[in-house]
């Protein structure tokens, strides 16, 4: 499986939010944008808007800043993830982030990020606008 | 009983798949607030528009008036909202209308943006407000907790600002129905904002909401919408966004392309100029939303909001100019801003300019700058007046139909030549195509303005069918696939029109249950199928696939007409009659463009057609009671008889 990066245009975001859904309904099986491993946010006053999401940065330092042994996985598509059952919380990974995109789970303010869905990356597929793209490399 | 959606087993028809199962109930009297079960109506109505007409026969008797505390305010989603259905976000209202006239019917509104699906996730199919609060208040929804909120430092801002104010005060990122000023003042042709464009516009709910002391609805919510089958579900979302006709001022995928092909230099001028990106509403990809920056004015969406004023405002300050572009855009955020109709002002300002033009009125007489329309100032001045309720305002923001009665003989004549009916002006033109004059007769209000897509097929797709890329024998096919006929494609003559009405009506009621945006669904022609056919069967695939309940395009048409039976009774009851199924005199005897005007005979036999295929009574228009059983409204029948023994008794 070849490993996948995302790249974002925040200026043909036309704020929709399928991606969100889409990402809610693969990670937890209902739809509320809010639950996506993603996050738009549109501020329809002043026209900003700016799409929050991993990048899969080659090395990842949120794998690298996290000291809880299992917490995290990397996949073979360079995806890591995390594994709810073993990190802690302690947001290590998040504050190492460069883009902010560990983000903390909307309902159970658990930490989560994106996993690809498998190297699909549904966001990228469904964005009609191709703000955000998936790129096998 | 009539089936709605075949249940596959398990009998539960109201959740855990579309539906999230409770609607709120909040008197804002009383301050009590409830909930009860949203499958009490969704197996015979679905959702939106059906239970919203459910709610007022059931609750809101003809004695009730707009502003009174007993009417009620019904915000309805259904099973498609919040989820990923492509343009689902719209939310229903129903109440009764202040802008109808003469009678104050109930009626429909609806509004997209963010917020149905937000009442959603807050865990609600819908919400219905009753009673008046003492003091102005708004209400909030976060995760299902609802709550009655001083509005006191709320009461006087505009739409634009408190939201804002909302979301600080919440500390989230809540999702904001409001009203204006116009509303707080009780104006009949008050909006419902949210966002900086978006609006429940026609139908004067603003102003009940303003009644109710209501000044705000914020919701949030972090639940999930469910769906039965996920894999079938995106399955037809992927097709619905494939055969989906691009909206004609949208930015999204796919080019979307009628933008160029509109013969609009001034909207395409400015855009060029101050168009900063595309917004859509929620899941959504048509992005008819235009975010605009303008320099001195403001920020915030344009569509069709500002047509009202920009061919004025280019008129008078000469086309691309930097005036122009402010004028223009100022009506438009004020206008939203301040919670006033654009679309009424759409015809009252050429109204406004006639009587000018005639003497009937004068700047001095009425307070308005009348020889300067088409400046900032007059659209400030004219705005303000009637969200204020001051000067001429006092006269005007009752709707035009009650200031033409107001201001005499001359005013009304001319009122009745940009005016169709029910003191809702004119849209598409009666005179020129037979079913558009059918479809307004019956309505309780503008009937083109929450069909879109339909109107797009049976009025410029048809007769212009070229820039379109519609070939006629394509158009014909389609035709005969939607209404058993090619007939209705000829707008020369009246037949096969009344039954074209008819279908028309159960779509329009169909997709407006779900609840998907008029301006995509029902998707009668395609611009990527090879024969441009459409397929309007994708309605029910997606509520089949969320719902886990097996419907048919049958069974939604069917919805569709019990919903439309149901309204009719309501009418009924509150004085809606044959011959109130009328328009206004002036579009008989004066000609359109190309000489043609409504022919009285042709238009009463196609009406008497419509009551024989609607098996109602064509002496009166009234629904008779078989019919109202066959569609599964026995206890409407019953209580039909009752009042027809006696009008004037109160109902059960």
């Amino acid at each position: 499986m070849s490993e996948v990066l995302i790249s974002v245009d925040p200026g043909l975001c036309i704020g929709c939010r399928i991606c969100e859904l889409v990402c809610s309904l693969a990670h937890t099986g209902a739809f509320n944008p809010k639950r996506g491993l993603l996050a738009i946010h549109k501020d329809v006053f002043s026209g900003h808007v700016s799409i929050t999401i991993c990048r899969h940065c080659r090395p990842p330092p949120c794998y690298e800043a996290c000291g809880v042994e299992g917490a995290m996985a990397m996949g073979p598509n360079g995806a890591v993830a995390i594994n709810p059952s073993k990190c802690t919380g302690c947001g290590a990974c998040a504050d190492a982030c460069p883009y902010g995109a560990i983000l903390r789970d909307g309902a159970g303010g658990a930490f989560a990020k994106c996993d690809l869905c498998g190297g699909e990356a549904l966001c990228a597929k469904w964005c009609p606008q191709g703000a955000i793209r998936a790129m096998g490399i | 009983m009539v089936p709605a959606g075949r249940d596959k087993g398990d009998g539960d028809l109201s959740g855990p798949f579309g539906w999230v199962g409770r609607i709120l109930r909040i008197n804002l009297t009383s301050e009590r607030i409830w909930s009860e079960d949203t499958g009490r109506y969704s197996r015979d109505y679905i959702g939106g528009v059906g239970i919203a007409a459910r709610i007022l026969w059931n609750e809101v008797p003809p004695g009730v008036r707009p502003f009174d505390p007993e009417n009620k305010l019904i915000f309805m989603t259904g099973p498609l909202t919040g989820t990923a259905a492509p343009s689902s976000s719209r939310v229903i209202i129903g109440s009764k209308s202040p802008s109808l006239h003469p009678i104050e019917h109930s009626t429909r509104s609806s509004v997209g943006g963010d917020w149905g699906p937000e009442l959603k996730y807050a865990g609600y199919d819908g919400l219905v407000i009753e009673g008046r609060a003492e003091r102005p208040v708004y209400v909030s929804i976060l995760d299902g907790e609802a709550e009655i909120r001083s509005a006191s430092g709320l009461w006087g801002l505009g739409a634009f600002a408190a939201q804002r104010e909302i979301a600080r005060q919440l500390g989230r990122d809540v999702e904001t129905l409001c009203i204006g000023p116009a509303g707080e003042n009780l104006s009949r042709i008050a909006t419902i904002q949210t966002q900086t464009g978006r609006a429940s516009g026609h139908s004067g709910f603003g102003g009940v909401m303003g009644s109710k002391n209501l000044k705000a609805i914020a919701v949030w919510g972090t639940g999930g919408v469910g769906v039965a089958d996920p894999e079938g579900f995106l399955e037809a979302c992927e097709y619905a966004r494939s055969i989906m006709v691009p909206h004609p001022m949208g930015g999204g995928a796919g080019g979307l392309g009628w933008t160029r092909a509109l013969p609009d230099g001034r909207l395409l001028r400015f855009f060029s100029k101050h168009r900063r990106r595309y917004f859509s509403c929620h899941s959504c990809p048509a992005a008819c939303d235009g975010f605009c920056s303008v320099p001195g004015v403001g920020s915030g969406s344009e569509k069709c909001d500002g047509w009202f004023y920009r061919d004025y405002a280019y008129d008078y300050y000469g086309d691309g100019s930097e005036e122009g572009d402010g004028a223009f855009f100022y009506a438009t955020l004020a206008a939203n801003d301040l919670g006033v109709d654009c679309f009424e002002l759409v015809s009252m300002i050429p109204w406004l300019a006639r009587m000018r033009d005639r003497g009937l009125i004068d700047d001095g007489g009425i307070g308005l700058p009348l020889g300067r329309i088409g400046s900032r100032e007059f659209a400030e001045a004219l705005l303000r007046a009637i969200a204020l309720k001051e000067g001429p305002g006092r006269i005007l923001s009752e709707g035009s139909a009650r200031a033409a009665e107001a201001l005499g003989v001359g005013a009304r004549e001319l009122y009745e030549a940009l005016w169709f009916a029910y003191g809702q002006n004119q849209h598409d033109d009666v005179r020129s195509y037979p079913i558009v004059a059918l479809l307004w007769a019956f309505d309780s209000r503008d009937p083109m303005i929450d069909t879109h897509a339909i109107r797009h097929l049976v009025v410029t797709r048809l007769l212009w069918p070229e820039p379109f890329g519609l070939k006629e024998r394509e158009r014909d096919a389609i035709c005969e696939r939607i209404f058993g006929s090619a007939d209705v494609a000829d707008h020369s003559t009246y037949r096969g029109k009344a039954r074209a009405a008819v279908i028309c009506q159960h779509y329009s009621r169909a997709f407006s249950t779900l609840v998907l945006c008029d301006w995509t669904v029902p998707i009668f022609s395609s611009p990527s199928a090879r024969d441009h056919m459409g397929d309007p069967t994708v309605m029910n695939r997606l509520l089949s696939a969320a719902t886990g309940l097996e419907y048919g395009l049958g069974d939604l048409l069917l919805i569709g007409e019990r919903i439309y039976n149901l309204e009719r009774a309501q009418l009924v009851r509150e004085g809606r009659r044959r011959e109130s199924d009328a328009l206004y005199e002036y579009w008989f005897s004066n000609p359109d463009p190309s000489g043609k005007v409504i022919p009285r005979e042709e238009f009463e036999r196609a009406k008497d057609e419509f009551y024989a295929i609607r098996g109602w009574d064509p002496e009166t228009g009234i629904p008779r009671p078989e019919k109202l059983r066959e569609l599964g409204l026995g206890d409407v029948a019953d209580e039909m008889e009752k009042y027809l023994r006696d009008p004037g008794r109160a109902p059960a």
